[in-house]
């Protein structure tokens, strides 16, 4: 078991839940409530509509798995530091899970995190932006909603085999101090990233990509090719090179995984 | 095609994106054409000179004046096309109008709205942006359609400041 960290971020209020229909939308609704705190944790043991990409849901059965959101507010960040944010939080949240999981963890480009080729973590970001008249906007708050499974071991019939914490470990968690934990690891990289910028942040979320400078299949419109991961870039696209080197934007192409 | 018809028809364009429709039937045809700035016109003529006696031309050139609401407010709303400001894309993205496909919209054309009222979603690289409004004012109108891409700086929406 890892040493317990000295939770510098303890005193940041850390909302526990039996249920909310989505931990992102109970931490957007602070911030338009004009509630929200830099730090603060929304945590739940079930989710009644939890949130994943567009058209998505995050299924997770009630009270095995870490659901929690965090209040960030992007100070001295533009709009265009986005994908750093997002790369703070991954690594917050690898550096957590790592810490059970061991070595076979890495980030799927852009926020799920795997172990091996199974995907533990799915993490999805919304942001509140302020738009003027000008051109341009402030960006006010992000809210980083992190879906870690933890206990569970039957998943259904899912055809790609997530994976959790106790099925790695083979040991079952306290949700809560576990929650806690994460929270100070993405704290942690946010801090690193106001105070080391956005290029070392980027650099280290490289470092930990899953399939880095290995072979992957991704498909495009109706085609699948093979093509070498060699990394993401500043404005979040991934870099892949097949004879030539192309990029990608999210939701341009689609990681076939077997 | 009578009356009631073409105010739906005027109704239906006003509303949607649609530029230009023109309808032929035998002997008439109708063309409603939305302006930039949106005013509804009317161009009705007789598909054959043979037809002069055929009732809907000069019905449909009165639509503007006598017509349905939409029709007959927007040229006085709009006359003074240089008090409207337009809130402006802050980012390169896919744009929604509705937090998921099921909901709806977070504001229609008519709306008050009032600083921090989300009035879309930006969504670039997984990440989801609400944008809020700086200003206060009314909706006059939508200029991108929903989940279509949009550019840094496309203007999103048409608004009478308040």
């Amino acid at each position: 078991m890892p040493d317990q960290p000295d939770d510098i971020y303890q005193d940041f209020p850390f909302v526990s839940l039996e249920t909310v229909d989505s931990t992102n939308n109970y931490a957007l609704h602070l911030v338009h409530a004009g509630l929200a705190q830099h730090g603060t944790a929304v945590f739940t043991y079930e989710q009644t509509a939890g949130k994943g990409q567009r058209q998505k849901t995050w299924h997770a059965a009630a009270g095995e798995n870490i659901l929690m959101s965090l209040l960030l507010r992007p100070e001295g960040l533009s709009i265009a530091d986005q994908p750093a944010l997002n790369a703070a939080v991954a690594l917050g949240t690898y550096d957590f899970f790592s810490r059970y999981a061991g070595d076979g963890t890495s980030i799927k480009w852009p926020n799920d995190l795997y172990w091996q080729d199974r995907k533990a973590v799915g993490i999805l970001v919304e942001n509140i932006i302020s738009a003027g008249t000008e051109g341009g906007g402030a960006w006010k708050w992000a809210v980083a909603g992190i879906g870690i499974n933890i206990n569970q071991t039957n998943f259904g019939d899912f055809n790609r085999r997530p994976v959790s914490l106790r099925q790695i470990t083979g040991r079952s968690y306290d949700l809560i101090t576990l929650a806690r934990e994460l929270r100070h690891c993405v704290l942690k990289q946010y801090d690193a990233l106001q105070k080391n910028g956005t290029a070392a942040i980027l650099a280290l979320y490289n470092q930990r990509l899953y399939k880095l400078h290995e072979k992957v299949k991704l498909k495009k419109d109706n085609r699948v090719f093979e093509t070498e991961i060699r990394g993401v870039g500043a404005d979040g696209r991934l870099t892949v090179f097949h004879g030539i080197e192309e990029t990608f934007a999210h939701g341009e192409v689609e990681w076939i995984i077997d | 095609m009578d009356f009631k018809q073409i105010q739906e028809l005027i109704k239906m364009v006003n509303k949607s994106n649609i530029g230009e429709v023109t309808i032929e039937q035998k002997d008439f045809k109708v063309t409603i054409r939305q302006k930039e700035d949106n005013i509804t016109q009317v161009v009705a003529a007789p598909a054959q000179m043979a037809a002069p006696v055929y009732a809907p031309q000069p019905a449909a050139q009165s639509q503007p004046v006598t017509g349905a609401a939409p029709a007959s407010e927007k040229p006085k709303a709009e006359a003074p096309a240089s008090n409207l400001v337009t809130i402006k894309s802050p980012m390169i993205g896919t744009f929604y109008r509705k937090s998921s496909p099921d909901k709806p919209s977070f504001v229609e054309p008519g709306d008050e709205i009032t600083p921090g009222k989300v009035v879309c979603i930006i969504e670039a690289m997984k990440l989801f942006n609400e944008i809020e409004s700086e200003i206060s004012g009314k909706v006059v109108k939508v200029l991108v359609d929903d989940a279509s891409p949009v550019e840094y700086d496309q203007p999103l929406f048409l608004v009478e400041p308040a």
